[in-house]
């Protein structure tokens, strides 16, 4: 029942990527017993070049449908909501192995995904993808994509010999 | 356990169709409890415009990404829903009536004056919102009424880069500033020969630039028009060339790009046995339309062969700045490289592409301006004042954002204050005619690559009035 997709969104990429997991998943439960259900979310990355940039991606997920109010106020600094989930930062590989399942109430949700990218010379993670989807989160038949962008415009995506994302997860450019 | 399933590139197309989700557009969620704002796009992605439409699927797929992942205009979605017109009229005639039909929020497209010309009567009566960012006809601006007029262009008109490339023919390289970077060649032209489509877009590019030849003292020929469509054979166009009195020393192509490859061809071979004059000497400049590879490659002696060598080497060329050196442009540039594997150093094949993410934005920055997109008087009003800076047509100390403070334009939107979009392609201020002006470049073919000679900014050009009487006509209101 549960199942989820990551998949690249761009048809002249190489490598078009499908999970059927639990991992990346929305498990939805709801006081009563027989409102429960599934959905699930699919990070949309604009390329394989910014996926395989990406260190992190974590999924937040509010009790909101104002996606617009959320990605500028996490561009800005300013303090969000309470979220009703915030997920693990997971990595694409991690991600295409099926881990990230998040559990949340039916209702309509907010998914607020930000990716980070390591710092070459701070080793830190910045910001660098951001997207957001509202979703009514109550039936299993139910996909979510998050079309990522650049978190800030005005860097650029950094090449990559990477084909496809498994090449990058298996250490193979 | 969760199974992995990985779909290589050779089966995208059939991996799309079993997942159920597009391949080429940003994805929308299903069940969406938004909604979905759509958007017509007619572009002509095959047929003769076809190396010219296609960047702009690609472009707009940008501004479509980049919107709905800032979460989408009015909290919606947006869908830019593309079709292709194949660069034909009627195409592009049935895809109008069908988006009008569908009450699409707004249209881009299409890709050739002559493709807009067939449709924009149609979105006029609708009061549908369309915006071209490559149709250059200055045709189009009479074709609706001064101001009260939905008919846009984000790319400046063939009558203002006329001037540019009249000048350059009248003084030839010395025109540049730096004739050494490549430009050096060229000899001031006293007789002119122009060769131009009998259509929209070429008839009124010729008349422009012979005004503007003449006004600088040259001798413009009796024009040599050929058909819209690419023929088999121009030697007899070549002959009348040749045998123009007083003699010609420069020519102007002035048609779309396979036409005019195919004239060079003809042109080099009917030459290469001519003894009436040095033809190494002699200039051909061409359009805004021969700004694309189509140009070249079409000119190939050997079609198969790259290497084979072209008749397009060495023809000069005008264009709008296809890569402004500004902050938008750089901008946009790296959204469109997160998306897309383009050689950002290659210009040619990004013709175009900022002025319709521009077109793109625009229409959605003035959706969310307006409020909605029932009221389509209203709609076009809010387009004027984002891309002027105005507020319900009131001047107002408006904030100017670019393409990296998108979400920050929209919240402005959001809580009613005024907005200056400032575009990649450039400032993108629509007159009352529709227009807007850019910068441009002068370009030439050396080794099979266009090579930018000159970037000229858009205040050193001339530019034809836009004035209240001066296209009201062209409509039955």
């Amino acid at each position: 029942m549960d199942w989820g997709v990551l998949r690249f969104a761009q048809d002249d990429m190489i490598a078009r990527l499908a999970t059927l997991a639990l991992g990346a998943s929305l498990v939805t439960s709801a006081c009563s017993a027989s409102s429960s259900g599934a959905a699930s979310y699919e990070i949309a990355f604009p390329s394989i070049a910014a996926a395989v940039a990406v260190h992190l991606v974590q999924v937040t997920v509010f009790d909101s449908s104002d996606c617009a109010t959320l990605v500028e106020s996490t561009k800005s600094g300013q303090p969000l909501p309470s979220p009703l989930i915030s997920g693990t930062p997971t990595s694409p590989c991690d991600l295409a192995a099926g881990k990230g399942g998040l559990s949340v109430s039916n209702g309509t949700r907010a998914l607020l995904a930000v990716a980070t990218q390591l710092d070459p010379v701070s080793h830190m993670d910045v910001n660098f993808l951001i997207g957001c989807s509202v979703q009514s989160v109550a039936d299993g038949a139910t996909v979510v994509p998050i079309p990522l962008s650049l978190f800030d415009v005005t860097r650029a995506v950094p090449a990559t010999k990477c084909t496809t994302l498994s090449q990058h997860c298996s250490g193979g450019c | 356990m969760p199974t992995v399933d990985l779909v290589e590139r050779a089966f995208a197309a059939s991996a799309c169709v079993a997942l159920g989700v597009s391949c080429s557009k940003a994805p929308l969620p299903t069940g969406d409890p938004l909604g979905t704002i759509t958007i017509g796009v007619v572009e002509s992605l095959t047929g003769d415009q076809g190396q010219v439409g296609g960047p702009m699927k690609t472009a707009t797929e940008v501004a479509e990404w980049q919107l709905n992942s800032l979460g989408g205009i009015l909290g919606k979605h947006v869908a830019y829903q593309i079709q292709d017109d194949a660069t034909q009229s009627p195409q592009t005639q049935a895809i109008a009536k069908q988006f009008i039909q569908d009450g699409v929020a707004a249209v881009l497209g299409s890709t050739s004056s002559n493709q807009v010309g067939a449709v924009d009567q149609l979105f006029y009566a609708a009061r549908f919102i369309q915006i071209s960012s490559t149709a250059t006809s200055p045709t189009l601006a009479l074709a609706e009424p001064f101001h009260d007029r939905y008919l846009f262009l984000t790319i400046a008109t063939s009558d203002r880069m006329a001037p540019v490339l009249s000048k350059f023919a009248a003084e030839g390289s010395a025109a540049l500033l730096d004739a050494g970077s490549g430009g050096a060649g060229a000899t001031p032209c006293k007789n002119l020969q122009i060769v131009n489509a009998g259509d929209s877009f070429g008839q009124p590019f010729a008349d422009a630039v012979s005004a503007d030849f003449q006004r600088r003292g040259g001798n413009v020929l009796k024009p040599i028009v050929v058909p819209t469509s690419q023929q088999a054979d121009y030697s007899a166009q070549v002959a009348a060339l040749i045998g123009a009195t007083p003699q010609a020393d420069c020519a102007a192509l002035l048609m779309f790009a396979p036409a005019a490859a195919q004239f060079m061809i003809s042109f080099r071979k009917v030459t290469a046995t001519d003894t009436s004059r040095n033809w190494g000497a002699f200039t051909i400049l061409a359009s805004n339309s021969e700004y694309s590879t189509a140009f070249v490659t079409g000119s190939l002696s050997n079609p198969a062969n790259p290497s084979s060598g072209s008749a397009a080497e060495g023809v000069y060329g005008v264009y709008v700045d296809p890569t402004p050196e500004t902050n938008q442009y750089e901008q946009f540039a790296n959204l469109y490289a997160a998306m897309f594997q383009v050689p950002l150093d290659q210009p040619v094949l990004l013709r175009s592409t900022a002025n319709q993410y521009d077109a793109a934005i625009l229409e959605a920055l003035a959706i969310q301006a307006a409020g909605g997109t029932s009221d389509r008087v209203a709609l076009r009003d809010a387009l004027y004042d984002v891309s002027r800076g105005t507020q319900h047509g009131k001047p107002v100390s408006a904030h100017a954002y670019g393409p990296a403070e998108l979400g920050d334009a929209l919240a402005a939107l959001r809580r009613g204050d005024p907005i200056k979009y400032n575009g990649a392609s450039g400032p993108v201020v629509f007159d009352d005619c529709g227009n807007v002006t850019e910068d441009f470049i002068v370009w030439k073919v050396v080794g099979g690559q266009f090579q930018t000679l000159e970037r000229i900014a858009a205040a050193s050009v001339p530019s034809p009035p836009c004035v209240a009487g001066g296209n009201d006509g062209g409509v039955d209101q």
